[in-house]
């Protein structure tokens, strides 16, 4: 049984999922929680890494689910969304694995340009397919238009409550 | 076996989305109960001790303070009113507390269902929201008791 080791150190704040060979894996927490370690164990000579997260605002269905969102949470204001950066990771590479192998992945710093997403080293071949954080412009778009619309509805609302309280009262 | 896609990753984040805004919801649902209770109770305590106060400020200087200050003597009537609005706060409070705490119970119920359901292999999200909402449901749920009691 030949066992893979992924190490991700300083880990993101974009919390995203590590999967190898398709399967999800859960991480280990090391170095005083600064490390997460990711074990895989296989018959193969080789398995696939992909690290990567993903946008609610990526899916066009976003402009519903925002809706939804805002409604649910009574005009916005027990909403707990977070994705305002849009900053996506993609890590996808095949690693060879005989006996024990180990990769260890430390995220480079993000600035606002485009760029890799991990400095990598690996004890055994490593052939990277895609390795890239980027900022996801058609999520940025609709992440700040949907944000124009629902500060409009949450004002639109705040008009409308103190109208029927007065008319009320 | 399925391999796990940004589809799948996507369809989580959605359900976390609802799922902690729901428990959100839920815990201001107990929290709005819980604190037009307190506050009824806290209000009523104050204006009594202040009514003591007053009393024994009085009997102290066997009325004398009376000529003083002008409106000492109508202190006890504005006192007595403020006990009856928070009475009727407490009254307004209770009347709404079965509603609130139901739906305070029914999302968290959902929320916590919603947020186990998508968790997949790291639970901690779950978890934390997990105990938030057991401390709402315990909240409603002695909120009823007391409403269904008294």
């Amino acid at each position: 049984m030949n066992v893979l080791k992924v190490t991700i150190s300083n880990s993101s704040p974009l919390r995203p999922v590590v999967t190898i060979d398709g399967k999800e894996i859960k991480g280990e927490k090391t170095g005083g929680g600064n490390e997460r370690v990711y074990s895989y164990a296989t018959e193969n000579a080789s398995a696939r890494v992909r690290i990567f997260n993903v946008l609610e605002a990526s899916s066009p269905l976003y402009y519903l689910m925002s809706l939804l969102a805002f409604v649910l949470s009574l005009f916005g204001i027990f909403d707990s969304y977070a994705d305002f950066k849009c900053r996506r990771i993609i890590f996808d590479a095949t690693v060879s694995v005989s006996g024990a192998a180990e990769l260890k992945l430390t995220p480079k710093r993000q600035t606002k340009s485009d760029g890799e997403a991990f400095k990598y080293v690996g004890t055994q071949a490593v052939s990277v397919d895609r390795n890239e954080t980027f900022i996801d412009k058609p999520a940025k778009r609709r992440t700040v238009f949907m944000t124009f619309v629902r500060i409009i509805l949450f004002v639109g609302a705040i008009i409308g409550s103190i109208y029927l309280l007065v008319e009320r009262f | 076996m399925n391999e796990f896609t940004e589809k799948n990753l996507l369809n989580r984040k959605r359900a976390e989305h609802i799922g902690a805004i729901l428990s959100n919801v839920a815990i201001a649902a107990v929290s709005a109960v819980a604190l037009a209770t307190l506050a009824s109770i806290a209000g009523s305590i104050v204006s009594i001790i202040l009514l003591v106060l007053w009393l024994g400020v009085t009997l102290a200087t066997v009325g004398t303070i009376g000529l003083f200050i002008d409106s000492w003597f109508s202190v006890p009537g504005r006192l007595t009113g403020s006990i009856e609005f928070m009475e009727k706060l407490s009254a307004f409070a209770d009347s709404y507390a079965v509603t609130l705490s139901v739906a305070a119970i029914v999302l968290a119920a959902i929320s916590s269902a919603a947020l186990f359901l998508v968790s997949g292999k790291d639970k901690s999200k779950a978890i934390g929201r997990a105990v938030a909402n057991g401390v709402v449901l315990a909240a409603a749920l002695v909120t009823i008791i007391k409403a269904v009691a008294g």
